[in-house]
């Protein structure tokens, strides 16, 4: 449920909506499969296509700021749906969007709805190609990351949930000048960042959703999983990007991470750990997290 | 799991685009529709010219529209028959299945020819002979 707050006693209308994201800093990017984020979002949430007759449509969400799943199965019918396009919620249009039918993630399997704890979220579906790409150009020397995401193990190792890069191709660890935001570690079951080498890896369980998190501060990067820390590790190299690939790698889209995403929120900055947290144990209340 | 065809990147664009084009033709898409191509092509790293075609594994459904028309992903077969892939009789055997097809769901790997079926890769294949980058090289660079 998005929360919902009593600004003042009102004669008539609904209560103001209050998103996750209203009380923290301006976010670079914000997407979610399954709610409002923001209260001056009033766009769609996602853009489907039905396998029946590879028709799209544009979803968005509920009087609570929910996915409006209703919209979502009676357009997709028996059949399955995917994810041509995840609307970028800040207000900066950085969509991420897929043109390629056979890579984009899937959202509903034989008129079942794609969840994580009962939450609707973007599968892989268990091959290594699902993304979707967006544009963001940022010459800052920090970022952060959060997401609500599920780590299979049977994908290739240093699989990507979020990545960016100068350009798609460019090769990351030649130039240092861009990074992995969000993977994963080697065939361990954790997460971490990549500058040339894995930062600060945190451990998360294969199979269970969970809040992660990365954040270079400009010296180090700190991996989070449900809010607890990693060791920062130090990075170096100059920092820079203009493209990003969620579900997968910038370089080729051959190191895409199995398992679920079902949101994905980046900053340009280092959050502060009270901000941070905050969104954090948001995710951890709405989608039932266990910590 | 899927497999590989090895092509010419541009022959491979053109492949995936006219399969999606025959299922959700361009008349009928909505503007705002995002979706142009069917199946992803993943160029070589030392020359992009040159890329694997993804095939999975399990049937790739093709609803192909009764609006569709054929012409397009003709020209493609007639190609392949020139380059001598497939020979005449493969060519207007593909083109019959498209075209008869109309208004029903097939795998789209009925409306590929033999020859480059036959020439698919497995995986562990297409990375061994550097069509696509070995992960674990790629997690290794620069350390």
């Amino acid at each position: 449920m998005g929360r919902l707050l009593f600004l003042s006693p009102s004669a008539s209308g609904p209560p103001a909506f209050v998103g996750p994201l209203d009380d923290l800093p301006a976010p670079a990017a914000a997407y979610s499969v399954a709610r409002r984020l923001l209260a001056a979002y009033e766009g769609p949430l996602i853009r489907v296509r039905r396998s029946s007759d590879n028709a799209e449509l544009d979803i968005g969400y509920d009087a609570a700021g929910d996915l409006d799943a209703t919209a979502l199965l009676t357009f997709c019918g028996v059949g399955d749906g995917f994810l041509p396009k995840l609307y970028d919620q800040s207000g900066n249009v950085r969509d991420g969007s897929e043109a390629t039918a056979g890579n984009q993630l899937r959202l509903v399997a034989s008129g079942v709805l794609d969840t994580q704890n009962s939450k609707p979220t973007a599968n892989s579906n268990f091959t290594s190609i699902k993304s979707l790409d967006f544009s963001w150009s940022h010459s800052g020397n920090s970022l952060t990351a959060v997401a609500v995401a599920t780590l299979t193990n049977n994908g290739p190792p240093y699989a990507r949930f979020v990545s960016v890069s100068t350009a798609y191709g460019a090769f990351d660890y030649d130039n240092v000048s861009s990074a992995l935001i969000l993977g994963r570690n080697g065939t361990t079951e954790s997460h971490a960042g990549y500058r040339i080498d894995p930062l600060g890896a945190k451990s998360m369980t294969y199979d269970v959703p969970a809040s992660i998190a990365g954040k270079f501060d400009g010296t180090n990067y700190t991996a989070y999983t449900n809010g607890a820390a990693g060791t920062p590790t130090a990075s170096n190299g100059n920092f820079g990007f203009a493209v990003g690939r969620i579900m997968n790698y910038t370089f080729s889209k051959v190191q895409g991470v199995q398992g679920k995403l079902s949101e994905l929120v980046l900053w340009g900055s280092a959050l502060s750990d009270g901000n941070r947290g905050a969104i954090e144990a948001d995710q951890i209340e709405y989608y039932g997290i266990v910590p | 799991m899927s497999t590989f065809i090895p092509l010419a990147t541009d022959e491979a664009e053109k492949l995936s685009r006219e399969l999606y084009a025959i299922a959700r033709p361009v008349s009928v898409r909505d503007p705002r529709d995002v979706t142009t191509h069917l199946v992803g092509w993943i160029p070589r790293a030392d020359d992009p010219a040159q890329c694997v075609l993804e095939l999975p594994d399990e049937v790739v459904d093709l609803p192909i529209h009764a609006q569709s028309s054929v012409t397009e992903l003709a020209k493609i077969y007639a190609a392949a028959q020139t380059k001598g892939d497939i020979a005449k009789s493969e060519k207007d055997a593909l083109e019959a299945v498209a075209a008869t097809s109309k208004g029903q769901a097939i795998d789209a790997k009925q409306l590929l020819p033999a020859k480059w079926k036959a020439e698919a890769l497995t995986r562990e294949q297409a990375i061994a002979d550097g069509w696509l980058p070995d992960p674990e090289k790629l997690a290794d660079v620069g350390r």
